[in-house]
């Protein structure tokens, strides 16, 4: 059985460590690759900031806030690893800031230590009314992306750098000694241009990343009439402080704009005085993959004689790292259903 | 009209708050600060700085809660401020956990820190050794930072600063109106106040920009405090021991013991070690006396023994000092001297 996964992002490199995990050594043989026409440093998880957090409500997609939860839990485990520093995560807690009092956020319960601002606290931010504390978790795409592709290279999965323009390509790719039916794809995001989804739109976010070591909490703003992202935030990393609050819809523009720039730079100083001490030192910008909701299933695409089984795993907007985790396991949940079918995997049921 | 002249003996972090306090409110004082050792090279320097008090058996609590709601206050205002960086203060949450329940559970600045809650069961699952734990977002005030800062401010209030040991006090109030001694720990030796004693702390400066959050045993033996350029983690508490030279057991068992509490700390480079004297007392002592000094009474204000509270009550004892100062300068003006 050969798994081709298109885009190496934390939602192709998890995906594959799930089927890895869940089926090696019971599908004999198992080939996974990786398809990509870019790889670590260079993918909108990279630049991410890493922090995991939902955004504030699930709108009904409660399969989501399950996801997120079980990403949470997975990642918390993982701390007690001596891996955890090499795989990028570690503890943070910070501030979430409204202008109005607002309704419990989806993740209070998946979070630790959750609890409102007291009003000595928020006398601390001018302009904000209510808001909350809590503990959770980072998750540095530079670090983690790397120690995937690692984990992965160890086991033989293969990565090729082919930007993959169309299914017609992707299939005369495999053709060369293959057996075309025992062949899955992993669509993600990356991938979105292979089937146009209109519900799938960039929404693009600008960062600009300083040296600010004694920042120690992350803050992040919200603001009902702005929308999610489209208000300032501040979020320290291992190394460097990210700074942003730009997510606009459907611009592809991958250059650094100085308008939004300057726009990054002024509400933050205005939200952390102390700001304007640091010294920049990066500055980047990325299309988060928007959808109404995370694409998380399977089709089944004709082309000529052929079929094939694809499960999508894509559309995870700005919550892709927060994510991963959960929709990871459910795709390889999808692809034991195309193993059953296909009377690929032994007696033994599945253990998803 | 003559000036009333005023020094400051020590300039560790109480003596150059209670330094800048006179400087900046009594501007008929010339203040000088005189010290053998300034910053890098004080006891404050090595601290981390968080502001955590631990309580006096003897002082109404009215008085200690009074000197630390100062003390913080103090330092918030400039954590908020775009001073933040440059003074090295700015905010920190973390965990207090407990191997055994505490009887008090509620300390007395409980109220005066952000968020004081009891640590949830999920919290605790980290510390499978411990107990119970408190959760809260206090200051860190970071000594290299702060001494230099504060030292610029007393500077900008028109304050001298002399590099010299004092040994006698008598001969220091000949050229002076009034003393405020900040001694630390050398006020064993310099007001002969056997109540004095070192308490022997030894900490590492270790390389683990990943750590954000404290962690601090109640023991107070075993500290994670996550500082700008490095993670301080301790400790020791050695009553009535001298030794400033680094003990390589301690340091086994401080990465012993921190590493249990924090994991990843196994993968941290160890950068330094440092030793300080805590000046140890039962009580702090913030009062005043007269020294009779060829016919004039020179007011001997002390303000020192804050044990490894320093910082968290530099501020708040700073201005008692001030206070008792200006009382005495109030109930006997200065007389001319010789």
């Amino acid at each position: 059985m050969k798994v081709c996964i298109i885009g190496a992002g934390v939602i192709g490199l998890s995906t594959a460590q799930s089927i890895y995990q869940h089926f090696h050594g019971r599908v004999t043989p198992l080939t996974i690759e990786v398809y990509a026409d870019v790889f670590t440093p260079l993918t909108t998880s990279d630049g991410a900031a890493g922090l995991w957090q939902p955004y504030l409500y699930d709108k009904g997609n409660v399969q989501e806030t399950e996801w997120n939860k079980q990403t949470f839990n997975y990642l918390l485990s993982c701390l007690s690893s001596p891996d955890s520093v090499k795989m990028g995560i570690f503890l943070q807690s910070g501030y979430n800031l409204c202008t109005e009092p607002m309704a419990d956020p989806s993740f209070k319960d998946a979070v630790l230590g959750f609890r409102q601002l007291t009003k000595r606290e928020l006398d601390m931010f001018p302009g904000y009314s209510f808001g909350w504390f809590n503990t959770a978790l980072m998750i540095e795409g530079k670090t983690y992306l790397p120690w995937l592709m690692d984990w992965l290279g160890q086991r033989k999965i293969k990565f090729y750098q082919r930007k993959i323009g169309s299914f017609q390509e992707s299939f005369i790719l495999l053709q060369s000694g293959f057996i075309h039916r025992m062949c899955a794809f992993v669509m993600t995001s990356r991938s979105g241009v292979l089937q146009p989804d209109p519900e799938l739109q960039p929404a693009r976010g600008q960062i600009i990343k300083v040296d600010a070591p004694w920042l120690k909490h992350w803050i992040l703003t919200h603001d009902s009439s702005s929308g999610v992202y489209n208000s300032p935030y501040i979020i320290p990393g291992s190394r460097l402080v990210t700074l942003g609050g730009v997510f606009q819809v459907g611009n592809w523009n991958l250059q650094n704009s100085s308008v939004d720039h300057r726009g990054i730079w002024e509400a933050a100083c205005e939200l952390e005085p102390s700001l304007q001490h640091a010294r920049i030192v990066e500055e980047w910008t990325g299309l988060r993959p928007a959808r109404s909701k995370v694409r998380l299933e399977r089709e089944t695409i004709r082309s000529g004689p052929h079929a094939f089984e694809v499960i999508h795993n894509y559309g995870h907007g700005g919550f892709g790292l927060t994510i991963h985790r959960g929709c990871a396991e459910e795709a390889a949940r999808l692809f034991g259903q195309i193993l059953e079918q296909k009377g690929l995997l032994a007696l033994s049921k599945s253990r998803l | 009209m003559q000036r009333v002249k005023v020094v400051v003996v020590g300039a560790g972090v109480v003596g150059l708050s209670t330094a800048v306090c006179v400087a900046e409110t009594l501007p008929h004082c010339s203040v000088t600060v005189v010290a053998e050792k300034f910053s890098p090279d004080t006891t404050s320097d090595g601290a981390a700085g968080i502001l955590l008090p631990t309580e006096f058996p003897d002082i109404p609590l009215e008085r200690q809660r009074h000197w630390f709601k100062e003390s913080f206050d103090h330092l918030l205002a400039i954590a908020v401020s775009p001073q933040a960086s440059d003074a090295g203060v700015y905010l920190s949450f973390g965990y207090h956990v407990f191997k055994d329940v505490p009887c008090d559970k509620k300390p007395f600045w409980a109220d005066l820190v952000f968020g004081f809650r009891n640590m949830t069961d999920h919290e605790m699952k980290r510390f499978p050794n411990h107990k119970f734990g408190q959760a809260f977002n206090t200051l860190k005030c970071e000594c290299p930072s702060y001494l230099p800062w504060l030292e610029k401010r007393f500077r900008a209030a028109g304050g001298q600063v002399l590099h010299e040991k004092v040994t006698d006090l008598h001969k220091l109030a000949l050229n002076y109106d009034a003393i405020i001694n900040c001694s630390g720990v050398g006020s064993r030796f310099l007001v002969k106040d056997e109540e004095v004693y070192p308490v022997r702390g030894q900490m590492l400066k270790v390389n683990a920009p990943w750590l954000k959050n404290f962690v601090r045993d109640g023991d107070g033996k075993t500290y994670i405090y996550p500082g700008i350029s490095y993670v301080s983690i301790g400790g020791t508490r050695q009553e009535g021991d001298w030794r400033m030279e680094v003990d390589k057991g301690d340091s086994e068992g401080i990465l012993e013991r921190c590493s249990q509490l924090e994991p990843s700390l196994r993968a941290a480079q160890v950068m330094a070690e440092w030793v300080g004297l805590r000046p140890g007392r039962a009580n702090l002592r913030v009062e005043r006396e007269y020294l009779h000094v060829q016919g004039r009474q020179v007011p001997l204000v002390h303000n020192y023994g804050h044990g490894g509270c320093g910082v968290s009550l530099s501020w708040g004892t700073a201005l008692d000092a001030l206070d008792l100062l200006r009382q005495s300068l109030f109930e006997k003006p200065p007389q001319a001297r010789l």
